[in-house]
């Protein structure tokens, strides 16, 4: 499910249909789910190769099964959220040594988004530790539910 | 008690502010009063006065990195740790701090 705010796009899969158990083409088939399941184009390799640069710096794994990849994309307009639910559990190197069930995957225009970036990653990090919303993204059995959960993670500290 | 804190990690980010709502989160369910100022990439923010330093009982620093205006830190009871023990232990860190300050 495909939703376009003012200031970002939100996608969201409570069941993405992928295969992969490996950490880096999970993550290239996650960004090419994004691409086709959302009206707006990037550059799925550029993104890919700026999302393998971070993982490459220090793991993005969040712990209790979630993880927060993120990149940059030189043809976007505003962030990109997405958010994705596993059906299967990958290693993610996270603190607490959990598969990662659910991959939010965090987009950002190249063109003046650091600040942008920044923020919303502050903000993800921030709401994910409740433990409400992490009780109920695990329980989101739909694209709606999930979607209203994400609206919550997105809350501003 | 009232608490203060300053998070910061090495990347500036994420930790940052997964540290930062840990502390939050323990000290209120513990009941406390907290306010926790964040040192990451994109500078201060929530910034501790002098006034909520001068009143503090405890000033917790959950970070990885050297801070920045140390200088306010300097005649307050402190207790430094890493991030990563702010993220999964908050809680018993601030337990920790009753017993001592008991």
């Amino acid at each position: 499910m495909f939703k376009e705010e003012e200031s970002l796009y939100i996608y969201v899969n409570s069941a993405v249909d992928t295969q992969q158990i490996e950490k880096e083409r999970l993550l290239k088939e996650l960004i090419t789910v994004v691409s086709e399941g959302s009206s707006i184009r990037f550059d799925v390799q550029g993104v890919f190769s700026s999302v393998l640069e971070r993982e490459a710096v220090s793991t993005t794994g969040f712990g209790e099964g979630f993880a927060i990849p993120h990149g940059k994309a030189s043809d976007l307009k505003k962030p990109l959220v997405a958010v994705m639910k596993l059906q299967q559990g990958v290693e993610w190197e996270s603190m607490d040594e959990q598969k990662v069930n659910t991959v939010i995957l965090l987009i950002v225009p190249k063109e003046n988004g650091e600040v942008q970036h920044l923020k919303l990653l502050s903000r993800l990090s921030y709401n994910l530790m409740d433990e409400e919303i992490q009780l109920a993204i695990k329980q989101d059995q739909t694209d709606e539910a999930l979607q209203s959960t994400v609206q919550l993670m997105l809350t501003e500290i | 008690m009232k608490i203060v804190a300053v998070t910061a990690c090495a990347t500036g980010v994420a930790h940052t502010f997964m540290a930062k709502r840990a502390i939050e989160d323990a000290a209120k369910k513990r009941g406390h009063e907290v306010k926790v100022e964040t040192q990451g990439a994109t500078g201060i923010e929530n910034g501790l006065t002098r006034k909520e330093l001068e009143e503090a009982d405890i000033l917790i620093l959950a970070t990885d990195i050297k801070l920045a205006r140390t200088e306010r830190f300097e005649n307050i009871k402190k207790v430094t740790i890493p991030v990563a023990t702010a993220i999964k232990n908050a809680n018993g860190v601030i337990k920790k701090i009753e017993e001592k300050l008991a």
